[in-house]
């Protein structure tokens, strides 16, 4: 039986109706590119970088209409003497563009005619904005963003609060270093993966003292990263979560229900020995706990030295499995990259994936 | 899927074994026959998912009359390499595992995999993919051609690719005066 029109492909209409003609059999018509459906030259736009994106319209007649209807990946970097002029060239672009997803990257001053943009916005990453209090950002809805990052923001409990109660489809969050707040609390129903991290150091306001997770039904993945000085994470209703960490031994208080861990670059140094041990005498609820340690250790000997060290014939749950095995990537580096973050479809912890550059862990 | 192969697989039962097999059979345009992994084209192709289960596999070669021999040919290596690849995509993970959908990212292998086509076979596999709804592929094949994009300037992305520029002067200037934002540096 011949493919005919096969069904389930949201990209597969075609241009033109190319008939019979095998699809290998492009003699004549030598540019193969714009033969290309819409929908898949409009999967290319949204991988240029916004430039090369929007500079496509410039090709041909047939790629003008292409890019206005694209997704975007937007990046623009406010703060320097320019500021001005390149945000009202994007609040034009943002007019003119019919796509309702677009990614923002702001650092210092978000101009105000970029932010009525907001219930377009996709995605928003802030760093190093001044003023994201109550009454800057009252009046903003984010219907449709899915991800958001806060770094080095000086806020206030009730903005941060009341941003988040309107983002109604939010699936990850990072407040990297944020000011002015003590407090956090999360409820949201959408919310996929959370990273927090606090220097405490550099103050201006008050730096986070608790973030507690009050009802995350969908929450996966707690991500505490460096440094999270002092911080203390209480999850009082996340049934789902599965991932937490890396934790540190600045984190003086971790509170949660959980019931499977998964322990990278276990080392068999006393801190890790102490804190693991801890969870093994005392976690009534835990069912497993898997270990991924160096490849060169992970011998039986090696294995069973650790069941000792560890006291697991001890342990507050009779049923709980405690697993040992190599890690196939290289290096042991405890940093998790914003990328891994806001990625839900890979594995925080799994580097053998990673290709992320040094710049990106900012 | 392997497990009950039977004991007699006789030549004349092959129709009634058919169903077990762990490979289906696809017919280029030509006529060119290519064996690939049942589970893998399942999983990748959507097209293929749906004639699998549909029951509209032909034993004896499935018509493909859209896709010629070469871009055939990429489309099964490519299910046949991604079949392979996956153990050491991730840990060797035991009692808990991440959602390990696909890395947005080419991997490597996937890099190689289309860096090696010609610019002709590259075409024709973005569009063999298209039609047998292979999402992943298209990423891959996507992002191939988005590299060859990057950084040009409109004049050497047509060189590139053979566009041919239709635009009156008058229209060409009005473009370049809307866009005055993205030609900021040049």
């Amino acid at each position: 039986m011949a493919a005919e029109e096969g069904p389930g492909n949201k990209r597969r209409r075609r241009r033109e109706d190319v008939g019979d003609v095998p699809l290998g059999g492009g003699d004549g018509d030598p540019d193969l590119l714009s033969r290309l459906p819409d929908e898949i030259l409009g999967s290319i736009i949204t991988l240029l970088p916004t430039v090369d994106g929007a500079r496509t319209q410039i090709l041909s007649r047939r790629w003008r209409p292409l890019w206005h209807a694209a997704p975007l990946n937007l990046e623009a970097h406010f703060g320097t003497c320019s500021s001005h002029r390149v945000a009202s060239k994007l609040s034009k672009l943002l007019k003119d563009h019919d796509s309702r997803e677009f990614e923002l990257s702001v650092y210092r001053e978000i101009p105000p005619s970029v932010l009525r943009f907001s219930h377009a916005l996709r995605v928003l990453h802030i760093r190093k904005h001044t003023d994201f209090s109550a009454s800057a950002t009252c009046m903003l809805n984010f219907p449709t963003l899915k991800h958001l990052t806060l770094a080095d923001v000086k806020t206030s409990e009730s903005a941060l609060s009341g941003v988040l109660s309107r983002c109604p489809v939010l699936e990850t969050l990072l407040l990297d270093n944020i000011r002015g707040v003590s407090h956090v609390r999360i409820s949201s129903l959408t919310l996929r993966s959370f990273g927090v991290s606090d220097c405490g150091i550099f103050r201006l306001g008050s730096s986070l003292e608790e973030v507690m997770i009050v009802e995350a039904p969908l929450l996966e993945r707690l991500t505490p990263r460096v440094p999270s000085n002092l911080l203390v994470i209480r999850v009082l209703h996340a049934p789902r979560l599965r991932a937490v960490g890396y934790l540190h031994d600045d984190i003086p208080r971790l509170q949660l229900g959980t019931l499977h861990f998964k322990i990278i670059n276990y080392e068999e140094k006393r801190p890790d020995v102490n804190f693991i041990k801890f969870f093994i005498l005392n976690a009534r609820v835990l069912q497993s706990i898997q270990f991924v340690v160096r490849r060169d250790k992970c011998g039986a000997k090696w294995i069973a030295r650790q069941h000792k060290k560890l006291q697991v014939n001890d342990r507050a749950s009779q049923g709980a499995i405690f697993d040992f095995e190599a890690d196939c990537s290289l290096g042991s580096s405890s940093i998790v990259h914003v990328k891994h973050i806001h990625d839900l479809a890979m594995d925080p912890f799994d580097r053998s994936l990673c290709r992320c550059q040094g710049d990106e862990l900012n | 899927m392997e497990v009950d192969k039977g004991k007699g697989e006789a030549e004349e039962t092959r129709k009634v074994a058919e169903a077990d097999r762990d490979t289906v059979t696809l017919k280029s345009s030509d006529g060119k026959l290519f064996e690939v992994s049942k589970e893998a084209a399942a999983r990748l192709s959507t097209v293929l998912a749906g004639m699998i289960a549909g029951g509209s596999i032909d034993d004896n070669g499935t018509d493909l009359k859209q896709i010629g021999s070469e871009a055939l040919e990429n489309v099964v290596d490519y299910c046949n390499k991604h079949a392979n690849s996956i153990p050491s995509a991730a840990l060797i993970s035991s009692s808990i595992s991440f959602n390990t959908a696909p890395f947005k990212e080419p991997e490597e292998w996937e890099r190689k995999f289309v860096d090696r086509l010609s610019h002709d076979a590259l075409f024709d596999l973005v569009e063999a993919a298209n039609f047998l709804g292979m999402e992943r592929l298209l990423d891959v094949t996507c992002h191939k051609i988005s590299e060859m994009m990057k950084g040009k300037s409109p004049d050497q992305i047509r060189e590139v690719f053979n566009i041919k520029n239709d635009y009156t002067k008058e229209e060409l200037e009005e473009i370049r005066q809307e866009l005055a934002w993205a030609f900021y540096d040049d």
